[in-house]
């Protein structure tokens, strides 16, 4: 399975002499590494761990060992499945150590980072939204927020969840099937109560 | 399939997640059920819902990648630190045995031992000796001299400083080194014991 290695960011696709001199040492190549990837990255561990800042942290712990792991290629990986993989392993040992509930300090301050434009009516329904859809991912077990947050908002096949989380594409498929049901119903709930 | 669906079923279905043959079967039963359609746009809906991205700003990449590059750094200076400390403690370890004087080697051990005052000097003995000290070198071993040979070495020894012959006495075929101190009550002694010739 190979996953594209073209970002959304615009940075561009990252191409074989640049995963090379990344390699060899170059610095500069390694930051048009992370400039490529750092969007799929950082957002995927935003929606696994739910802050912010533990994000970052995050990201930059897969970056540093993306850079450790970078001589011990032997040819040019696929890039994106690796680092989807690394995240989501690098947030499950972040949530242990920290031995904090995922998901909850989202809060007041989510629209900070929820949305650049400055209307904040807008903000106000993002927000809101946003806080909704973390609070229904706390509702799912570590295996299914990973494979949903993959498949739904990563958009990677059933096949490439597998393949990034290392599992049979029959237990993903049962995962992401349970994640939406017990989703549907925590929305049908908050629904609910508000009304 | 007459019956509805699992709802995990209507979930897979409406991700397009699942076989082939099911989402056939599945496609049949909601051509004829209203509730499970119903249940299919909830599904989907929430789907779109999902896939919206979170806006993350400009800054919250930039420090993050900020980051990752300092940390590079930081580690790049640490190796270099590393490897002039390395470096400037292998060329310590080659100069040090180069500029350091070379110790000398250990001074000769000497045993000293006392020899138990001789008897009192004889009438005839103008310089009466009181105390006998007798060095030798670690490394050359004395012969054994039995006791009763001791006692006549002794008194032969005494007899020879007394004459103040030159000629060492002739006993028990040892050779008699005698070296006269300072001290006139003190005279060093060496007996070798003899080899053992034909005679």
């Amino acid at each position: 399975m190979i996953l594209e290695m073209t970002e959304d960011s615009g940075a561009g696709t990252v191409d074989l002499g640049v995963f090379e001199r990344a390699r060899r040492g170059d610095a500069a190549a390694f930051e048009h590494l992370i400039r490529a990837h750092e969007r799929r990255v950082l957002r995927l561990a935003v929606r696994l761990v739910g802050h912010l800042e533990d994000a970052q942290d995050i990201s930059q712990d897969v970056f540093m060992k993306l850079h450790r792991e970078l001589r011990r290629f032997e040819e040019a990986p696929d890039l994106g499945a690796w680092l989807y993989r690394v995240t989501v392993n690098t947030c499950w040992d972040y949530e242990r150590k920290n031995r904090r509930s995922p998901l909850v300090s989202i809060g007041s301050d989510s629209a900070l980072w929820r949305s650049p434009l400055p209307n904040p009516e807008k903000i106000a329904v993002q927000s809101r939204d946003v806080d909704r859809l973390h609070a229904g991912l706390t509702t799912l077990s570590q295996g299914e927020r990973a494979a949903i947050v993959l498949r739904e908002m990563e958009g990677l096949s059933t096949s490439e969840v597998a393949a990034v989380l290392g599992l049979a594409e029959v237990t993903v498929r049962v995962q992401i099937s349970t994640a939406r049901v017990k989703l549907r119903r925590f929305f049908e709930n908050t629904e609910r109560k508000r009304i | 399939m007459t019956a509805c669906p699992s709802l995990e079923d209507l979930a897979l279905y409406a991700g397009r997640d699942h076989e082939p043959a099911a989402m056939a079967d599945i496609q049949a039963h909601l051509a004829i059920c209203g509730e499970c359609r119903i249940r299919i746009a909830e599904f989907q809906e929430d789907r779109e819902f999902f896939a919206a991205p979170p806006a993350l700003p400009e800054e919250a990449f930039a420090a993050m990648r900020e980051g990752v590059m300092r940390q590079l750094q930081k580690r790049r200076r640490w190796a270099y630190t590393s490897v002039a400390a390395v470096a400037a403690a292998l060329v310590l370890a080659w100069l040090a045995p180069h500029s350091v004087p070379k110790p000398e080697p250990p001074a000769t051990v000497q045993h000293t031992a006392t020899v138990r005052p001789r008897p009192p000097a004889a009438e005839t003995s103008p310089r009466p000796v009181k105390a006998r000290v007798a060095r030798h070198n670690k490394h050359i071993r004395p012969a054994p001299v039995p006791q009763k040979d001791t006692e006549a070495l002794f008194t032969a020894l005494d007899e020879w400083l007394a004459s103040e012959k030159r000629q060492p006495p002739a006993y028990f075929g040892s050779v008699v080194v005698a070296l006269q101190t300072q001290d006139p009550n003190v005279t060093i002694i060496l007996l070798q014991e003899s080899t053992g010739g034909a005679e």
